[in-house]
C-alpha cells in the first residue's frame, strides 16, 4: 500500500531519514515524541514537501505519478490543519460530494450526528477534538483504501479517543484497506496497530510487530554489579538510574530463565520508547 | 474536483455577508450622493476583486491550504480555480455596478455620457485585471501575511516608477501628452476590447507564474 525508502528531508538542525512500509490489511503506527519527524513524514507522503532523497510509493506507484484519481482513495487527517474555520459542515457536504465520487453522504451525516457535530456551526467554533473527529469522519466516508492519520487522537478526552479508535477498527473490517497512524500517546496505538515504527530525531529507531513488542520486549532493572555480570547479547539499550541501570531487551524470556534474581518488567510501550530514545547502546 | 473548490469558495463568500453588506451600503451611498460615477464603478469592481484575495487568505489560515492539497486537488487545479473564481466574481460585479451606475445617472439626470461610461468600465476592468494578476501570484508565493508587505512594496514601487518616469520625461523635455491624448481619443468600444485583451494576456501570464510559485511551495 505504502512504501518509503530512505526518504530524506533536510532542515536546519533536523534531518528526516525514514524507511517504512504499510501492508494491505494492516494498521501501522508511527510513534515518537513531538518534533521527532512524524508530521514531516506524513507531509512527505502527501507530496506537501519536496524531499531531498529516497523514494515514496503509494498503491505501487511512485509519488510523482500520484494524481487526483489516486488521492480519491486516500483519507487524510493532518495534525496542524484542517477544513477552513469559516465553513460549516453543511457547506462541506457539497464540496466533498464533488471531490470524492464515492462520498457516502448518509454515513457522513450519521457519523456527524453520532459524534454530536453541529451541522450549521462554523468549524472555527469547534473544539480541537470536534475538528479532529470531523476530519476522521471525512477521511473514512469516501471509500478510501489508505488512511494517513497524523495525530488523530490529539486533543480528545479518553471517551472520545476510544470512540475514534472504534471507528478505525470498524473501517478496517473491510478487506483491501490499510492505515498509517501517528500518535505520541502510545496506549492509543497499542490496541489498534499491527506493527509499530518508532521515530526519533528524524530516524526510525525501532520497528516491531505490536504483539512481539508487548510479549517479547522487557525492561531489566539491575544494580551496577548485576549489570556487569549480565549477558549483553540481547540488550538493545541501557539507561543509568539511581539504583543502577534500566536495560531494554527484546528477549525478556531469556533473562527471566537465566537470571531469576533480576527484576524484569514487561513494560508499557511508553517505557520501552523512553529507554529506546534516552538510553545508550 | 475543481467544482468542489468552486463550491467551497462560493460558500466562503456566503460566509462573508458583512463584507457584502458593507459593499452594498457603500454602493448605495455612492450612487445616491456622489456624482463621480467613474470612481463608483472602479471602486466597487475592485471590491469584487478583493473577494478572491480573501478566499486565498482564508485557505491559508492555519495551514488550511496544505490540508486542501492533501485532498483530491492538484496544485494546478487550485490555481486554475482561483483565476476562474476571480473572473466569475469580478466580471459580473463590474457589469452589475456599471449598469446600475448608468441607470442611476439617467434617473438622477447626471451628465454621464455613454462614451465615458464605456471608458470607465474598460478602465475598471483593467484596474481589477492588473490587481488580480499581481495579487494572486504574490499571495500564493508569500502567503497571506507576508503578501501584504510585498503588495505595499510593489504598489509603492509602481507609483514611484510612474512618478520618476514623468520627472525624467520633464527633465529631458520628452512630451508624453500626445500619447495620452491618443489613448483618450480611441473609440470607447475599442478601449473596452483592448482592456479585455490586456487583462486576458496578463491573467494568462500571471496564471503561469502562480503555477510555478505553488509548485515550489511546501506546506
Amino acid at each position: 500500500m505504502l512504501r518509503l525508502n530512505k526518504v530524506k528531508k533536510n532542515y536546519k538542525g533536523f534531518q528526516l531519514d525514514c524507511t517504512l512500509e504499510v501492508q494491505e490489511g494492516c494498521v501501522t503506527g508511527l510513534i515518537g515524541k513531538n518534533g521527532a519527524g512524524k508530521s514531516t513524514t506524513f507531509k512527505a507522503i502527501l507530496g506537501l514537501l519536496h524531499t531531498d532523497g529516497g523514494s515514496i510509493e503509494i498503491f505501487g506507484k511512485p509519488i510523482t505519478e500520484i494524481g487526483v484519481r489516486e488521492k480519491e482513495d486516500i483519507g487524510v487527517v493532518m495534525s496542524d490543519s484542517g477544513f477552513s474555520g469559516y465553513l460549516t459542515i453543511q457547506d462541506l457536504i457539497p464540496m466533498l460530494r464533488n471531490m470524492y465520487p464515492h462520498f457516502q453522504e448518509e454515513e457522513f451525516l450519521r457519523g456527524c450526528n453520532g459524534q454530536k457535530l453541529p451541522l450549521n456551526k462554523k468549524i472555527r467554533e469547534f473544539s480541537t477534538g470536534m475538528k479532529r473527529r470531523l476530519q476522521v469522519l471525512a477521511a473514512i466516508t469516501h471509500g478510501a483504501k489508505l488512511l494517513l492519520l497524523d495525530e488523530p487522537t490529539a486533543g480528545l478526552d479518553v471517551i472520545a479517543r476510544d470512540e475514534l479508535l472504534d471507528m478505525l477498527r470498524t473501517y478496517m473490517e473491510q478487506d483491501g484497506r490499510a492505515i498509517l497512524v501517528s500518535s505520541h500517546i502510545s496506549s492509543d496505538l497499542e490496541g489498534l496497530c499491527d506493527d509499530i515504527y518508532m521515530i526519533d530525531n528524524g530516524k526510525i529507531v525501532l520497528y516491531e510487530e505490536t504483539d512481539v513488542l508487548l510479549d517479547a520486549y522487557g525492561v531489566l532493572k539491575v544494580t551496577k554489579e548485576q549489570y556487569e555480570k549480565l549477558d549483553h547479547a540481547h540488550i538493545l539499550r541501557h539507561k543509568k538510574e539511581e539504583f543502577g541501570y534500566s536495560c531494554l531487551t527484546d528477549q525478556r524470556q531469556f533473562y527471566q530463565e537465566n537470571y531469576p534474581e533480576i527484576a524484569i518488567e514487561k513494560g508499557t510501550i511508553d517505557e520501552l520508547i523512553m529507554i529506546m530514545i534516552r538510553g545508550e547502546r | 474536483m475543481m467544482k468542489g473548490l468552486f463550491i467551497k469558495d462560493l460558500r466562503l463568500m456566503k460566509a462573508q455577508k458583512p463584507f457584502f453588506g458593507a459593499v452594498l451600503m457603500m454602493m448605495t451611498i455612492f450612487l445616491t450622493v456622489y456624482t463621480d460615477f467613474s470612481f463608483v464603478i472602479a471602486y466597487i469592481t475592485v471590491m469584487f476583486g478583493v473577494l478572491t484575495m480573501s478566499t486565498i487568505s482564508i485557505d491559508e489560515q492555519d495551514n488550511g491550504l496544505g490540508y486542501l492539497l492533501a485532498l483530491p486537488v492538484s496544485r494546478r487545479d487550485y490555481v486554475k480555480e482561483k483565476y476562474l473564481f476571480s473572473i466569475a466574481t469580478a466580471i459580473p460585479g463590474l457589469m452589475i455596478v456599471s449598469v446600475l451606475a448608468f441607470a442611476v445617472s439617467r434617473i438622477r439626470g447626471i451628465d454621464f455620457v455613454v462614451e465615458e461610461w464605456v471608458m470607465t468600465t474598460a478602465v475598471s476592468l483593467l484596474i481589477v485585471g492588473v490587481m488580480l494578476s499581481v495579487v494572486i501570484p504574490v499571495q500564493l508565493k508569500f502567503g497571506a501575511d507576508k503578501s501584504r508587505v510585498v503588495m505595499l512594496i510593489l504598489f509603492g514601487g509602481g507609483s514611484l516608477t510612474i512618478y520618476a518616469g514623468a520627472k525624467i520625461c520633464n527633465t529631458f523635455g520628452i512630451d508624453y501628452m500626445p500619447m495620452l491624448n491618443w489613448l483618450a481619443g480611441i473609440r470607447p468600444t475599442i478601449t473596452l476590447a483592448g482592456a479585455a485583451l490586456v487583462c486576458a494576456v496578463l491573467m494568462g501570464v500571471s496564471y503561469l507564474i502562480s503555477c510555478a510559485f505553488i509548485e515550489a511551495r511546501e506546506f
